[in-house]
C-alpha cells in the first residue's frame, strides 16, 4: 500500500524548510555563514513549491523560474560571500554581533 | 515577435554598463569613465522623449512579460533625469577617498537598467528578475569604501535582509503560482476574478509578494535596515538609494495593486492605510532624536515613503499622479541635499546635526542651499516639497481617507520641526570649539559638479513650487494610462 504525494504534502515539505531557515536567521547569534546558508534555505524552498507545482499542472512556467532563481542565488551567493569577506578584512571576526558600528 | 524597439532603452543601459566596465577595465580612467556614463545617460533621454513606446513585449498567452504604457515611461525618464545628478555626486566624493573606481557607473547602470525592467513587469518572473538586478549594484555600492568597517557593514546588513526579503517574495510566488497555476499578472487578474482558489495559500502568497516591495520601499515595520546603511554607505550612494529605487519600487507596487490585485482593493486599501500611518509617525519622531543628519536623512526617508503610499492609498489616477509628482520631488531634494553634505564631508566638516552649528557664518553658500532644501522637505509653501504633500493628501481626502490625512498632515508638523531644527542649529548655534578649529577655513571647492547639482536641485525645487503645473501637467496624464 503506497500512499500518493499531493501537492499539499510537497507544500508543507517547502514551508518547513522556509521555517528551517527564518528561525536559522532569527536564532543564530554566532556565524554569518550560516546566515548565507539560511538564505539558500528559504531560495530552495521557493523553488520546491515552484517544481512541484508545476509538475502537478503540467505547466513549464515553473521549471524555467527556478533555472532562473538558481543563477540568481549563484550571483547573490558570490556577492554575499565577497561582503563578508570585506567585512572580515575589516573587522578581524564574522560574528554577527561585531556588526554593531551603527546604532540609533 | 516582440516589437524589441520597446526594450531599448533597458538594452542601452545594459550595453551600455558593460562597454563603462570594458572601458574601465583597458585602463580607462574613473573620470573618463563617469563622463561617458553621464553622456550615455543624456543621450538616452533624446529618444526616450521623442518616441514614447508603448506596448507589451514578449506576450505569452493571455498577458505578457512587460508592459509599457505612458506610465512607466515617465517612470522611466524620472529614473533618468534623478540618476544624471546622483552619477555626478560619486566623483567629487570617491576622489577625495582615493577609491574613485570605475566599475561604480557600471553598477549604477546595471541597477537602472534593473529599475526599468521592474517598472515594465507584468509577471512574476521579470518583477524577481527586475528586483535583484536592481538591488544586488546596491548591495556592491554600499561595500564600494573597502577599508572602512561601516560601509561594509552597511553592506552586509542591507544584503541579509534584501537577501531574505528575496526570498520571502519567492516563496510568496510560489504559494501564488500553485494556487492559481500561473505567475502573469494578467492571468492571476482572471483567475482572482473567477474565485474557486484556496484562498489560504492565496492570501498568503499575495502578502508576501506585496511584503517584498514594501520591504524595498522601507515601509514600517520593514524599514529596520535603513538607517544603518544609509549611515554607513558612501554617501553619493546613499543619494542613489534614496533617490531611485523608491520611485521603481512604488510604480511596481501601483501597477500590482491595480493591475492583478485590484479586485481585492478593500483588503489592501485599509492595510496599506495603517502602514502608511505606521510610517509617517515613526520615521518623524525617530528622526527627531538622531545626530548623524545621513541617519537623520534616512528616518526622514521611512516618513517620506509613508506620504508617497498615501498616494497610493487614495487608488485614484489623481493619487498616482501625486505619487510620481512626490517621489520626483523628493527624490531631487534629496539628491540636492546629499551633494550639499558630500560638499560638506570634502570640506572636513563633521556631517552631525550639532556638527552643523553656525554654518551659516562659516560657509553662507552651502547653509542658504541646505536651508531651501530643507524648507521644501518640510513642506514650507513657495518651495515645491509643499505642493508635493498637497498632491498627495488631496486625493486621499476624495477617497475618504480623511483620518489618515490627518495623521499625514500631524506628521509632516513633526518633519517640519526637525527639519527647522537643522536651519537653527545652522543659523542660530555657536559652534562648539573643537568644530571650530576642525574645519578648514573658507576656501573655494566651487568648481566641482557638487555645486552645479545643489544649485540645480534649489532651483528646480523653486521652480516646481511656484508652477507645479509644469511637473503635473506630465504625472496626472500618466496615471491615468498605468497600463
Amino acid at each position: 500500500m503506497f500512499y500518493s504525494i499531493t501537492l499539499t504534502h510537497i507544500l508543507t515539505l517547502s514551508s518547513v524548510l522556509l521555517v528551517l531557515g527564518l528561525v536559522g536567521i532569527v536564532l543564530n547569534r554566532r556565524n554569518i555563514i550560516a546566515i548565507l546558508m539560511c538564505l539558500e534555505l528559504i531560495l530552495l524552498s521557493a523553488n520546491i513549491n515552484l517544481v512541484a507545482t508545476s509538475h502537478f499542472r503540467a505547466d513549464l512556467a515553473g521549471h524555467i523560474f527556478t533555472f532562473f532563481i538558481l543563477t540568481v542565488a549563484a550571483a547573490e551567493l558570490a556577492i554575499g560571500l565577497a561582503i563578508v569577506t570585506l567585512f572580515f578584512r575589516n573587522r578581524g571576526d564574522i560574528e554577527i554581533d561585531s556588526a554593531d558600528r551603527m546604532r540609533g | 515577435m516582440t516589437d524589441l524597439t520597446l526594450l531599448f532603452p533597458t538594452i542601452f543601459l545594459a550595453v551600455w554598463a558593460l562597454v563603462l566596465l570594458m572601458y574601465g577595465a583597458f585602463g580607462g580612467s574613473a573620470r573618463t569613465t563617469a563622463a561617458f556614463a553621464c553622456f550615455g545617460l543624456a543621450m538616452l533621454l533624446v529618444p526616450m522623449l521623442t518616441k514614447p513606446a508603448m506596448g507589451s513585449a514578449f506576450v505569452l498567452g493571455q498577458g505578457a512579460l512587460l508592459g509599457f504604457s505612458p506610465f512607466t515611461q515617465l517612470a522611466q525618464v524620472l529614473l533618468l533625469v534623478l540618476a544624471i545628478p546622483v552619477a555626478l555626486l560619486a566623483e567629487p566624493f570617491f576622489e577625495g577617498r582615493k577609491a574613485h573606481r570605475a566599475e561604480i557607473y557600471t553598477l549604477m547602470l546595471l541597477s537602472l537598467c534593473g529599475m526599468f525592467i521592474l517598472t515594465a513587469a507584468q509577471d512574476f518572473l521579470p518583477m524577481y528578475m527586475g528586483l535583484e538586478l536592481m538591488s544586488f549594484p546596491l548591495y556592491i555600492m554600499a561595500a564600494m569604501l573597502r577599508d572602512r568597517a561601516e560601509s561594509s557593514e552597511a553592506a552586509l546588513k542591507y544584503f541579509v535582509l534584501g537577501g531574505l526579503a528575496s526570498g520571502l517574495l519567492l516563496f510568496g510566488v510560489g504559494l501564488v503560482y500553485a494556487a492559481t497555476g500561473t505567475t502573469q499578472f494578467a492571468s492571476l487578474m482572471v483567475a482572482l476574478g473567477q474565485g474557486g482558489m484556496p484562498w489560504p495559500l492565496l492570501s498568503v502568497g499575495l502578502a508576501l509578494t506585496v511584503l517584498a516591495v514594501l520591504f524595498k520601499l522601507s515601509v514600517v515595520p520593514f524599514h529596520m535596515w535603513t538607517p544603518d546603511v544609509y549611515q554607513g554607505a558612501p554617501t553619493p550612494v546613499t543619494a542613489f538609494m534614496a533617490a531611485l529605487p523608491k520611485l521603481a519600487a512604488i510604480v511596481l507596487l501601483v501597477r500590482l495593486l491595480e493591475g492583478p490585485l485590484s479586485g481585492l482593493q478593500e483588503l489592501w486599501q485599509p492595510a496599506l492605510a495603517v502602514l502608511a500611518a505606521a510610517s509617517m509617525v515613526v520615521g518623524s519622531v525617530v528622526a527627531i532624536r538622531q545626530t548623524d543628519v545621513k541617519r537623520l536623512l534616512a528616518w526622514s526617508t521611512i516618513a517620506n515613503v509613508g506620504f508617497v503610499l498615501c498616494g497610493v492609498v487614495a487608488a485614484s489616477p489623481q493619487g498616482h499622479g501625486g505619487v510620481l509628482f512626490y517621489l520626483a520631488v523628493y527624490g531631487l531634494t534629496m539628491v540636492g541635499l546629499f551633494a550639499v553634505l558630500i560638499e560638506l564631508e570634502n570640506l572636513q566638516e563633521p556631517v552631525t546635526v550639532h556638527g552643523l552649528a553656525g554654518l551659516a557664518r562659516r560657509r553662507p553658500w552651502l547653509a542658504t542651499m541646505l536651508l531651501m532644501l530643507l524648507f521644501s522637505m518640510a513642506g514650507v509653501p513657495p518651495f515645491a516639497g509643499f505642493m508635493a504633500k498637497l498632491n498627495v493628501f488631496a486625493p486621499l481626502v476624495a477617497a475618504g481617507y480623511t483620518w489618515l490625512a490627518v495623521v499625514g498632515v500631524m506628521a509632516s508638523v513633526v518633519a517640519a520641526f526637525y527639519s527647522l531644527w537643522l536651519v537653527k542649529t545652522m543659523y542660530f548655534d555657536v559652534p562648539s570649539a573643537e568644530v571650530a578649529v576642525v574645519a578648514k577655513p573658507v576656501q573655494s571647492a566651487q568648481q566641482s559638479p557638487l555645486m552645479l547639482v545643489a544649485l540645480a536641485a534649489v532651483a528646480v525645487v523653486l521652480v516646481l513650487g511656484v508652477l507645479p503645473g509644469l511637473l503635473s501637467n506630465l504625472t496626472l496624464p500618466a496615471a491615468t494610462a498605468l497600463f
